[in-house]
C-alpha cells in the first residue's frame, strides 16, 4: 500500500530551514528555495519527470501525444545529463519559452505556454531551488523521445511559438482582488489546467475560445471546468470545489482518476488552503462554456438493479456466458463494493454511481477509462483505490473491449447521461492511451501518401520513357 | 406517494379504514406500496413504477395478480422482478395456482384487512392457505421450497436479511470502505424500512 504522502508541512519548511541555515554557502536564501520547491509542487514538475519509483526528477516517463510517445528529460542538476549547467536565463528560456540550452526546442508537451505565465521572481526561485535542493541524478533518462518524421524537425515549434505563444508573465489585474488574481496565477501559470481541460485547434494549440471547456487527453476526458451549471462546476459549491482539490472527490458527485488524480495527489494536496481557494474562485469567475443539450451532470440516473432477472438462473459456470449480459457484469464486477442498486457503500469511500459526474460527462470516455485502470489516488484523506478490471498483472479482472462496452453502455444507461453509448472500439482506444488524431495529422498522412505517389508515378513514367526509347532504339537498330 | 397513506399502525386501525370497497380497490391498485399500517416511510422510484404498472391492468392477470395477492400477504416493499421469477415457479407447481390468489386477495378484501393477521385465518385450510405460505415462504426466503435443487430467485432482495440491513452486510457486500473500523453499531430499537 502507498503511504500517505503529507502536504508541505510546516515541520518540514522547518527543516529546510535548519538545513540551509547550517551549509554555508547558498546563493540564495532558504525563504527562496522554500517558495521555488512550492512552486515545483504547484507546478507539478513530478507528475511527468519521476518515474514511478525512479529516483526524483531524472526523467524517461513516457508522455502519450497524438504525434507519438514523448519522454520527459532529467531535470536534476546534473551537469551531464540534467540541467546543472543552465544558467538563469538558459533556465527561464526552457520553462517560458520552450527552447533549451542547445537553441533546441521542447515539444508543448513540457507545458511552457502555461509556465510563460510564471514570473520572473518565481522563476528565480525555482532556479534556486533546482540548483541547490534537487538532487543531481548523473544518469540519462531512461528513454529519448524521437517522434517520426517530420515532427522530428523541432525547429518546427518555432513556428508554432510565433503563432501561438503568448510570452508576457502574469500581470495582476488591479480591479479584481489578490485573490483571484492569485488563483488566476495558480490556473493559467503554474498548475497549467488548460493543457488538459482546454481543448487544442488545428496545430494543436490550446483554444482560446474555449478555454477550460474540456478535452479528451489520452485515455481520459478532462471535463469542462468552467462555471456553467450543467456542463461544468457551477454546481458545486466553493467548499466542494476546495475539497475536491485538497482530497480528489466530492462525495458522491465527482472523484479525480487517471492524470487528475495524479495531480491532486502530488500537487494540489500540497498546495497551501489559500491558494486552493484562490484557485477556486478564480475557476468560478471564468466565462461559463454551455454544451445546450448537457444536462445536470450532477444529477443523472438513480439506484437501478435488474438483479431478479438472473439470480440463480443458469447455474455456476466457468464459461463467460451470462444469462443476465451487462446487468450480471456489472454484478459480478462491481456490485461488491458500489452495491447492487449503484448506491455506493455507506461512508460514500466507494461512491455511489447515478449522481456521479463520471458517468454523465465525457461520452463514457472515463468510465471506461477508470474499469480499465482502476483509481489510486493518495491524499491526507487516504487512499483512493479501485483495482484495474483491464488485464494487467495486478489487474482484478481480464475484461474483453466487449465487455467492457457492454458493461460501459448499461452504467451510463442507468446510471448516467443515456444519450451515451459507447462502442469496443472506444474501448480499444482508451486502453490504448490514444488521443483521436488530430486533423494535422491526417492532413500530414495523406501529404505524405501524395510525395509517395508523386515519387512513384515519376519513377514509373522515367522508367517507361526510358523501357520504351530502349525499345525504339532497338526496333530501329 | 398516496396522500391518503396511514402514517402509524394506530391511524390506521382507529381511522384509515377508506369509506368504501371501490375507493379501497383504487387505493390499492393505485399503489402496492401503501396498503400497510405499519411505518413504512419512504419511497423507491423504482417501486412506484412498478406499481404503476399494476394500475395499468384493469383485471389484474399473471405476475400483476401475484403481486397484488403478494401485498395482502406482506406489508413490505416487493420487487416486480423478483415476483415474475416467482410467479412463474409458482404457476407451474402448483395447479390450483389461480383460484388460490383470486381466493387470497377476495377474502382479504372482505375483511377489508389492512394487514397480513386480519385475513389469515379466514383463509380456508388445505390449498388456499398452502398457497398464501409459499408465497410469503419465497418472498422471505428466496426460494419457494427448502429442497436441494430449488431455484434462487433472490438474494439481494430476499426479506429475510432486509430487517437487519442496517447492521449486518449482506455477504460479498460492503458496508463501508476498506478497514473501517469506526462505525458505530445501529440502534436495536427502530427496525430499517423495506
Amino acid at each position: 500500500m502507498e503511504t500517505v504522502r503529507p502536504a508541505i508541512s510546516s515541520l518540514r519548511v522547518v527543516a529546510l530551514l535548519i538545513a540551509i541555515g547550517t551549509a554555508p554557502a547558498f546563493a540564495a536564501d532558504s525563504e527562496e528555495i522554500a517558495r521555488g520547491k512550492y512552486i515545483a509542487t504547484a507546478s507539478d514538475c513530478e507528475a511527468c519527470h519521476t518515474q514511478p519509483g525512479g529516483k526524483p526528477l531524472a526523467g524517461g516517463l513516457p508522455l502519450t501525444s497524438p504525434l507519438g510517445l514523448i519522454y520527459s528529460t532529467n531535470i536534476t542538476p546534473s551537469k551531464q545529463y540534467g540541467i546543472g549547467s543552465y544558467s538563469l536565463e538558459q533556465f527561464s528560456n526552457a520553462l517560458r519559452r520552450g527552447i533549451r540550452r542547445d537553441g533546441a526546442h521542447l515539444y508543448p508537451a513540457m507545458p511552457y505556454a502555461s509556465y510563460a505565465r510564471l514570473t520572473d521572481d518565481d522563476i528565480k526561485a525555482l532556479y534556486a531551488y533546482f540548483m541547490q535542493q534537487v538532487q543531481p541524478v548523473d544518469a540519462p533518462a531512461a528513454r529519448q523521445t524521437s517522434l517520426p518524421f517530420p515532427y522530428s524537425m523541432r525547429f518546427s515549434m518555432a513556428f508554432w511559438n510565433a503563432l501561438f505563444l503568448d510570452s508576457k508573465p502574469f500581470a495582476p489585474d488591479p480591479s479584481q482582488s489578490a485573490e483571484w488574481n492569485r488563483g488566476k496565477y495558480l490556473v493559467d501559470g503554474a498548475a497549467h489546467c488548460g493543457e488538459c481541460h482546454t481543448p487544442r485547434g488545428f496545430f494543436m494549440q490550446k483554444k482560446p475560445s474555449e478555454e477550460y471547456g474540456g478535452a479528451v487527453i489520452g485515455s481520459w476526458y478532462a471535463p469542462n471546468i468552467t462555471p456553467d451549471a450543467n456542463s461544468g462546476i457551477g454546481a458545486l459549491s466553493a467548499d466542494e470545489l476546495f475539497r475536491y482539490l485538497k482530497y480528489g472527490r466530492v462525495a458522491g458527485k465527482a472523484q479525480a482518476g487517471g492524470e487528475m488524480a495524479l495531480a491532486v495527489q502530488l500537487s494540489f494536496s500540497r498546495l497551501s488552503d489559500e491558494d486552493l481557494r484562490a484557485i477556486v474562485s478564480y475557476l468560478r469567475s471564468v466565462p461559463a462554456l454551455t454544451d445546450p443539450h448537457a444536462k445536470s451532470k450532477f444529477a443523472q440516473g438513480q439506484p437501478f438493479t435488474d438483479v431478479a432477472s438472473f439470480r440463480g438462473v443458469g447455474g455456476m459456470s466457468y464459461d463467460r456466458s451470462l444469462p443476465g449480459g451487462s446487468a450480471q457484469l456489472f454484478a459480478a464486477n462491481c456490485a461488491t463494493c458500489h452495491s447492487i442498486a449503484a448506491q455506493g457503500s455507506r461512508d460514500t469511500y466507494f461512491p455511489s454511481l447515478f449522481h456521479n459526474s463520471a458517468l454523465a460527462a465525457g461520452g463514457g470516455r472515463n468510465v471506461i477509462a477508470a474499469i480499465l485502470f482502476g483509481i489510486s489516488r493518495s491524499t491526507t484523506d487516504g487512499l483512493a483505490f479501485m483495482p484495474g478490471f483491464g488485464g494487467k498483472t495486478t489487474d482484478i479482472a481480464d475484461l474483453s473491449d466487449e465487455q467492457v462496452a457492454q458493461l460501459t453502455n448499461f452504467l451510463v444507461q442507468h446510471y448516467g447521461d443515456t444519450r451515451y453509448s459507447v462502442t469496443p472500439s472506444l474501448v480499444r482506444q482508451v486502453r490504448d492511451g490514444q488521443t483521436p488524431a488530430p486533423a494535422l495529422m491526417t492532413l500530414v498522412t495523406v501529404g505524405e501518401w501524395a510525395v509517395g505517389a508523386l515519387l512513384l508515378a515519376l519513377v514509373i513514367w522515367f522508367i517507361a520513357r526510358h523501357s520504351s526509347r530502349t525499345f525504339a532504339r532497338g526496333q530501329s537498330s | 406517494m398516496s396522500q391518503e397513506r396511514p402514517l402509524n399502525e394506530a391511524a390506521s386501525t382507529e381511522q384509515g379504514r377508506p369509506a368504501s370497497l371501490l375507493s379501497r380497490r383504487e387505493l390499492l391498485s393505485a399503489s402496492m406500496l401503501a396498503v400497510s399500517g405499519a411505518a413504512i416511510v419512504g419511497t423507491s422510484i423504482l417501486r412506484v413504477a412498478q406499481a404503476a404498472d399494476v394500475a395499468a391492468a384493469v383485471t389484474p392477470s399473471g405476475p400483476d395478480k401475484f403481486m397484488l395477492a403478494s401485498s395482502r400477504l406482506i406489508q413490505h416493499r416487493l420487487s416486480l422482478g423478483v415476483g415474475s421469477r416467482m410467479e412463474a415457479i409458482l404457476r407451474r407447481e402448483i395447479p390450483s395456482f389461480d383460484a388460490d390468489l383470486d381466493a387470497i386477495i377476495r377474502i382479504a378484501d372482505e375483511k377489508r384487512a389492512t394487514v397480513v393477521e386480519e385475513f389469515f385465518d379466514a383463509l380456508p385450510d388445505g390449498q388456499v392457505k398452502d398457497t398464501a405460505h409459499r408465497i410469503i415462504f419465497g418472498w422471505y426466503a428466496g426460494v419457494v421450497d427448502d429442497s436441494q435443487t430449488a431455484e434462487v430467485l433472490a438474494y439481494e432482495e430476499a426479506l429475510m436479511y432486509q430487517p437487519t440491513k442496517d447492521a449486518i452486510a449482506l455477504p460479498t457486500y460492503s458496508f463501508n470502505g476498506p478497514d473501517n473500523w469506526t462505525e458505530v453499531d445501529p440502534p436495536l430499537s427502530a427496525m430499517p424500512e423495506f
